[in-house]
């Protein structure tokens, strides 16, 4: 019985330290030209100075203009995969190879239809990189 | 097995403490969990918003990621001697604007519905000798005392500014002290503008040297709390609407005005409402827990309701010790009071011991009508009267209930209109005064049942118009007036009573007969040291012995039953004969010895036990006669 109790602790243990895993290692900033950068969040610290911020952590610094920077998001991607966005409007969707899977009315019924994994999205204004969880 | 859910508990815990963004302004960290930021998007280079909150760039000092944990809704503000550090919970940091000055800490909280289905819950902690909070808001909040300790030598150390009801909830286990400083204009230490909730299973200890130590500009409930006011230049708690202790140990003492003070908020009174919905009523209620006050200024008031005032349970311990005063506004000789109510009072439960030294002052004082329905009074006037003038004086009584008004002639041919009076269902009430009546209505009397023993040196109970007993156990012990004494009609229908009187012309039970009123006796078990009054009605048939012996015990039986057991007093100025009466065949004997059973009116009277011994006293029929105080001009308040 105390064996059971102690499997059951471990496995418990277990798939809480794998939500722990599925949490945010990567906090990324995408540029108004659609570039994305992620960085590791581990001993990560942000400054605001000179027009500037700064990313800094135990890889090195990142520094972005403050004026380019257009948005900033945690991800569990270091390619920087974006959570979606809630803009409406027709998106074509295609698999990472670049076979195209579909067009959509909006983001949100491309989301509906596809099955987890990750995507290339093409919208009307952007084509970024997705992910459905 | 118990391991096992600690473990999940554990582990759970880990979890919890995912990746925080951390962004400071100052002394101001926001914290947004990484699970919520969702998009953090950057405008025209200038700011950053987060979940609703936008910051301006030049405003971030830090920002970092860090294992922090975030609860949701709270905001935590540690004081650390003259600095204060504040966090706001990412989910609610766009509803909430902090400003830090030192440790002076001001927060605008701007939603007006609840986030994420709750309120936002601040929590204080740390030590500052200069630190406050001010909290303005338009939404109900909670503010918990986790081992605080704060003074603000400016001003109020809590103003919360914010009209909805507010939560003040002390941590279990922990020790919470506000202080403020002399010569400020704040209304409190510890100031609300809206309803105050005083609750938790903490300690607040409370000490205001400007105004009243605790203010809330409309109700004020405590319940589990353990509250302590050290000291207060105003009252010790001071709220509108209405004031109930439902729980917990409130003490108050050290206070220059009153200990509770509760006035309405408009001008008409709601009365009380269901679940308290919307009342405005000037009412407190004392539910249960104990209620510790001691105040010692002139004329104040342990508890002061605009209202009523009505305790169902708990412990209510108040001493006053004021001397009375002249009120210039009101024209009049105050006395201080341990229970006053403008409107009713009513006891139905607890145990009251209060107690006055103050001249003038009374241990109750309801305007409208005193209500005793259970609980055990004990209350215990020392003091002699307040006298500013010939015209203007102030008795110390131990409870005093009911109006008089005058509404024409003067003298004896004065005519008066009552309101209120004295009722007793049920309950023990032990009432002594010094100098003036134990027990006084400006009204009636009727007792129905309960224990009530009063002693004085003028009338033990006393009613300006009409006094009934139909039940219960009574005794009026004077050591220098009548025992029971009504300026209007006096009915004995039932019950037990036992008057003592002092030497002629006091009667043991008076009526006023001078007034063209008269002594009604139709049933009950009666003894009265003193006699009757003259020109008795006695439809009972009533006894009398000229003689009896002090400190000793009678046996007064009806027929062969033992009708009352009772003890002679020993006071120096006693009346004659001493009248007995039962509804049947009535006999007394003398000299009896006393067993079992239980002991009422402070140790003179002896029910359900049994006696033996005694020797039967010689009674003689008797039809009243024995003069009486009669009229006599009114005390003053």
């Amino acid at each position: 019985m105390k064996k059971r109790i102690l499997c059951m602790m471990l496995a418990v243990v277990g798939a809480m330290s794998a939500v722990q895993a599925d949490d945010y290692p990567y906090l990324a900033f995408q540029t108004a030209d659609g570039t994305v950068k992620a960085v590791s969040i581990t001993s990560l610290t942000l400054t605001f100075q000179n027009g500037a911020l700064t990313a800094t952590n135990a890889d090195g610094s990142y520094s972005f203009a403050l004026e380019n920077l257009g948005k900033m998001f945690f991800t569990t991607e270091p390619t920087a995969v974006q959570p979606l966005p809630v803009e409406g409007g027709d998106v074509e969707v295609f698999s990472v190879t670049g076979i195209s899977l579909g067009r959509f009315a909006s983001l949100q019924a491309a989301e509906a239809q596809m099955p987890r994994g990750i995507y290339v999205v093409k919208t009307d204004s952007e084509t970024i990189k997705l992910m459905k969880r | 097995m118990r391991s096992f859910f600690v473990m999940v508990a554990l582990a759970a815990a880990v979890a919890a403490q995912a990746q925080t963004l951390c962004v400071a302004t100052g002394n101001v960290t926001y914290q947004f969990p990484a699970a919520q930021t969702g998009m953090m998007t950057f405008v025209d280079g200038t700011s950053l918003t987060i979940l609703g909150k936008t910051f301006s760039a030049s405003d971030i000092t830090k920002a970092y990621v860090a294992e922090t944990p975030v609860t949701d809704n709270e905001v935590t503000i540690a004081y650390d001697g003259s600095r204060a550090a504040v966090t706001v919970a990412g989910n609610v940091a766009q509803y909430v604007s902090v400003s830090v000055n030192g440790a002076h800490v001001t927060i605008e909280q701007t939603n007006t519905d609840a986030i994420d289905g709750d309120e936002i819950t601040y929590v204080l902690s740390g030590t500052s000798a200069d630190g406050e909070l001010t909290l303005a808001g338009a939404y109900k909040c909670t503010v918990q005392l986790a081992g605080l300790t704060l003074t603000n030598p400016g001003g109020a150390a809590i103003n919360i500014t914010n009209k909805k009801r507010i939560r003040l909830s002390m941590k279990k286990d922990t020790e919470n002290t506000l202080a403020d400083g002399a010569g400020g204009s704040q209304k409190a230490c510890l100031y609300s503008k809206g309803q105050l909730q005083l609750q938790g299973h903490g300690t607040l200890t409370v000490k205001a040297a400007t105004a009243h130590a605790i203010k809330s500009g409309d109700y004020i409930t405590a319940s589990n709390l353990t509250l302590n006011v050290t000291s207060a230049v105003g009252d010790g708690l001071s709220c509108n609407r209405y004031f109930q202790l439902m729980s917990g140990s409130v003490t108050i003492s050290g206070t220059g005005d009153d200990g509770i003070q509760c006035d309405l908020d408009g001008d008409t009174s709601t009365g009380e409402t269901a679940d308290h919905e919307d009342e405005d009523s000037g009412n407190v209620y004392i539910d249960d827990g104990t209620l510790t006050i001691s105040v010692t200024s002139a004329a104040t008031k342990g508890i002061k309701a605009a209202g009523d005032l009505t305790v169902r349970g708990g412990i209510v311990n108040v001493t006053t010790s004021g001397n009375g005063t002249y009120d210039s506004e009101e024209r009049d000789a105050k006395g201080s009071a341990g229970l006053s109510a403008d409107g009713n009072m009513t006891i139905s439960g607890g145990t009251l011991t209060l107690g006055n030294t103050g001249t003038g002052g009374k241990c109750i004082k309801a305007d409208g009508l005193l209500t005793i329905a259970d609980g055990t009074i004990t209350a215990t006037n020392t003091a002699s009267q307040y006298r500013y003038s010939s015209s203007y004086t102030a008795s110390a009584k131990a409870i005093k209930a009911g109006t008089r008004t005058q509404t024409g002639g003067s003298g004896r041919n004065a005519t008066y209109s009552y309101a209120g009076g004295i009722v007793v269902t049920g309950g023990t009430v032990t009432a002594s005064a010094t100098s003036h009546e134990a027990i006084e209505s400006k009204s009636t009397i009727a007792i129905s049942g309960g224990t009530v023993y009063a002693t004085s040196s003028d009338d033990a109970i006393n009613s300006a118009s009409d006094f009934t007993i139909s039940g219960g156990f009574v005794m009026g012990n004077s050591t220098g007036n009548d025992g029971l004494d009504a300026n209007g009609n006096c009915y004995i229908k039932g019950g037990t009573v036992y008057a003592v009187a002092a030497r002629q012309p006091e009667v043991g039970i008076d009526a006023n007969t001078e007034g063209g009123y008269k002594l009604y006796v139709t049933g009950g078990t009666i003894v009265a040291i003193g006699g009757l009054e003259n020109s008795s009605s006695l439809t009972q048939t009533c006894y009398s012995t000229s003689s009896y012996s002090k400190n000793t015990w009678y046996g007064l039986y009806n027929g062969s039953t033992l009708a009352l057991a009772f003890k002679v007093p020993s006071n120096s100025s006693m009346g004659t004969p001493l009248v007995v009466s039962t509804s049947g065949s009535t006999t007394l004997k003398s000299g009896i010895t006393t067993s079992g059973g239980t002991t009422i009116w402070n140790g003179f009277g002896q029910v359900d036990g049994s006696v033996s011994g005694g020797t039967a006293v010689s009674l003689s029929s008797y039809t009243g006669g024995n003069g009486g105080g009669g009229w006599r001009p009114g005390d003053g308040w």
